[in-house]
């Protein structure tokens, strides 16, 4: 168990290593931050001297050393553009991303469990229809699309619920709902097939023949085993939630970590982006740990080693 | 405005009288000492980045209300680039920048309230505003980066000013009850460059004065502006616009004349036409780029000119501006500064500018000439002069001043203006 541990650790470090690496290279053949910073009519001198400042000058060597010390003390300077340092702006936006993004990951899974299960209960009856129905829509609606007319009809026509920003409770139910439709779909198609395999397995049929009760069946014997592979989804997709849910963001004008970056980005604000980079795969990382780790814990035939 | 009087006492020396009685919000006097601390720390080394106050040297203190400016050569443009010079309150400096961010003290109608990064920034009314206070009690800056949620803000109520109203929404906001669509004329001119000596290949015919005529009369901007811009925008001759000072309005832009320009062509030989790169923004600061790109690109087919067409991003354009490593032929976008045609020449024709890519020396000679002088009657001339040099040389293809749209609730009463600013203190509830 430990010494799995600790190989899934390494491991772990060398994805943020290879994450961080290909992010400084890539920033640094795009383009020229110092340009974007001083404006069109600067003169030469003014942007060499920019340049210097922001030690854009020095060899891409010596660049990529204080890049990875960066990296290590999670410190990459202040950003370009405010003059703030980077990771605590990044931190700052954290939790307006989290709040959004775990109130539509709970969404999902509350919504997608009790479909699945019904859809694989009763399947091939108009309830397995409809819950199908819903996760297909849940997969095939872009969020642009599905935000756009959501603003339409319950913000511009039924004057219900704002457009858009940050406040209180209502002000989560569009973004939220816009969020959650995908990972939505998601679960339920795989969490219904998986039951579908299991209940053709010996143990199920032998819980039957043992005459117990099927919502005993579904619940304890089937939806703990079919859960397995559900949960390496539900992992991939909190990570990609935190750090995807920027169309989210943009149409809904909510002051996220997703904005920050596209914003940080078009500056080319290499602090900014190596910061939430680093923070996001990080993010994404450990919950992919812990996902293994969830693993021998749901099943003891997996042995961690 | 907080200055009263002004008048250049020499080349480089401006004074200034300021107005009586007026305070910063946390009540220290707006004086001259205020206004020299000012200058001083804008013009420090590091201080921005951003170069506009660069030909600024220092302030000296004359008596309390009279301060003087010292450029560091001859400036023309300083009053109205003390225009967009934002004074704050030494005093609330003091506790260092980063506490100023937090709670910035100004002079204007408004006083900071709050600001939640990519959300809004709030602001009050100052009562004690000089020029008296504003209808409007509380104004609520919202970030709201997608156009159809703007849009959506507008219809609900939620807003009362919505700045940058997709064009093609304008007819639709202006038939729906209690909204309506607004549009100024911007002192931004999209136009197309020449760039001869890109190393990318393929520019020499543009050193041919015939072939850039017959780009001139090939590309039918009219048509652009009516079919691609539902006519949400003005032609021009020039870079300039009727807001620049120095525009000349005698002066007129090329016909579309396919014929003519075939028989320029023929004339440069280049009757089977040539190919180039043509470069675009991806999206930016000229309305429809990639489209209007398209358009052009389809009528200099017409004249044999296979020009592909290549967006690309603003950063990255940028950059290969910097770099001089841009395209031929391609889409850019001026506003100049200080609404004086020397930021417009300048910036477009000078061959010290970076955005400069065909350079004449008349035509330097005569941008430095105006530069010259302080005397409006000596300028004027020499822009018109210019604007009519421009033309005639074709030394790019001038395409429209685009116009700045909004929308706004039948509510409140409001201008917009030409420079992108939106005052809050010009707006008054509707009666």
């Amino acid at each position: 168990m430990s010494s799995y541990l600790i190989k899934r650790i390494v491991a772990s470090l060398f994805a943020i290593w290879g994450v961080a690496t290909l992010t400084f290279f890539l920033l640094r053949v795009t383009a020229d931050p110092a340009v974007l910073l001083v404006g069109e009519q600067a003169t030469p001198e003014r942007i060499a001297e920019v340049r210097t400042r922001l030690g854009l000058d020095q060899p891409l060597l010596v660049q990529y050393v204080d890049f990875l010390k960066g990296v290590v003390t999670l410190d990459f300077g202040d950003s370009y553009r405010f003059n703030e340092p980077a990771m605590h702006m990044v931190i700052e936006r954290l939790p307006t991303s989290l709040k959004l993004a775990s109130a539509a990951f709970l969404v999902a899974l509350l919504v997608s469990i009790p479909l699945a299960i019904a859809s694989a209960v009763w399947r091939d009856t108009p309830i397995d229809y409809i819950a199908s129905f819903i996760s297909f829509v849940g997969f095939a609606v872009p969020a642009f699309w599905l935000g756009a007319m959501s603003i339409l009809l319950f913000s511009v026509r039924l004057g219900w619920l704002p457009s858009s920003g940050t406040g209180g409770i209502r002000y989560y139910i569009l973004p939220t709902l816009t969020l959650a439709t995908w990972p939505l779909g998601q679960f339920t198609r795989l969490l219904r097939s998986e039951l579908l395999n299991v209940f053709h397995e010996d143990y199920i049929r032998t819980a039957r023949a043992k005459g117990l009760r099927e919502h005993r069946i579904v619940i304890g014997h089937a939806l703990k085993n079919a859960f397995l592979p559900v949960l390496t989804l539900i992992g991939i997709s909190f990570g990609s939630l935190l750090g995807g849910a920027i169309i989210t963001e943009i149409i809904f004008a909510w002051p996220g970590l997703g904005r920050l970056v596209v914003q940080a980005t078009l500056n080319r604000d290499f602090p900014l982006i190596e910061s939430s980079v680093i923070l996001l795969a990080s993010g994404f990382v450990i919950i992919n740990l812990i996902v293994d780790l969830l693993y021998g814990v749901l099943d003891p035939r997996i042995k961690l080693s | 405005m907080l200055a009263t009087e002004w008048e250049a006492t020499s080349e480089t020396d401006w004074v200034f009288k300021l107005r009586e009685g007026v305070t910063f919000h946390d009540g220290t006097p707006l004086d001259a000492e205020a206004i020299r601390y000012n200058v001083e720390r804008i013009t420090e080394p590091g201080f921005q980045d951003w170069a506009f106050m660069e030909p600024v040297s220092h302030a000296e203190v004359i008596d309390p209300m009279t301060v003087k400016i010292v450029t560091k050569g001859l400036l023309p443009t300083l009053p109205n680039l003390m225009a967009q010079f934002f004074i704050v309150s030494p005093t609330a400096m003091e506790a260092g920048v980063e506490a100023f961010v937090q709670q910035p003290i100004g002079s204007g109608p408004y006083k900071f309230v709050d600001w939640q990064p990519d959300d809004h920034v709030r602001v009050e009314a100052n009562a004690d505003y000089w020029g008296g206070a504003p209808a409007i009690g509380e104004v609520v800056w919202r970030v709201l980066p997608e156009a159809s949620t703007r849009v959506a803000a507008l219809q609900s109520g939620e807003i009362q000013i919505l700045k940058d109203l997709p064009s093609d929404q304008f007819d639709m906001i202006n038939d729906e009850d209690g909204i309506s669509a607004l549009e100024v004329r911007s002192v931004r001119t999209p136009y197309l460059r020449f760039f001869p000596d890109s190393p990318q290949g393929g520019g020499e015919p543009f050193n041919d004065i015939r072939v850039r005529q017959a780009f001139n009369h090939a590309i039918n901007v009219d048509s652009i502006i009516e079919n691609l811009l539902g006519g949400h925008a003005e032609r021009t001759a020039t870079i300039m616009t009727p807001d620049i000072f120095g525009f000349d309005p005698e002066v007129a832009p090329y016909p579309y004349d396919l014929e003519k320009a075939q028989a320029l062509m023929a004339e440069a030989g280049y009757e089977d036409g040539f190919e180039i790169v043509f470069d675009t923004w991806a999206s930016g600061p000229a309305p429809k780029p990639v489209e209007l790109a398209q358009a052009v690109a389809a009528d200099l087919a017409k004249i044999n000119v296979k020009a592909t067409v290549q967006p690309v991003e603003l950063g990255t354009a940028l950059q290969q501006q910097n770099e001089r490593t841009i395209a031929p032929f391609g889409l850019w976008s001026w506003g100049g500064n200080g609404f004086d045609g020397d930021g417009k020449f300048w910036g477009v024709f000078h061959p010290d500018s970076s955005a400069t890519f065909l350079t004449d020396e008349t035509l330097t000679s005569m941008i430095d000439e105006q530069r010259l002088s302080l005397d409006p009657d000596v300028r004027a001339p020499i822009f018109s002069e210019m604007q009519k040099y421009s033309v005639e040389q074709a030394f790019i293809v001038p395409l429209f001043a685009q116009m700045d749209t909004y929308g706004s609730t039948d509510s409140i009463q409001w201008t917009p203006r030409p420079d992108e600013l939106v005052l809050p203190f010009a707006v008054t509830p509707a009666e």
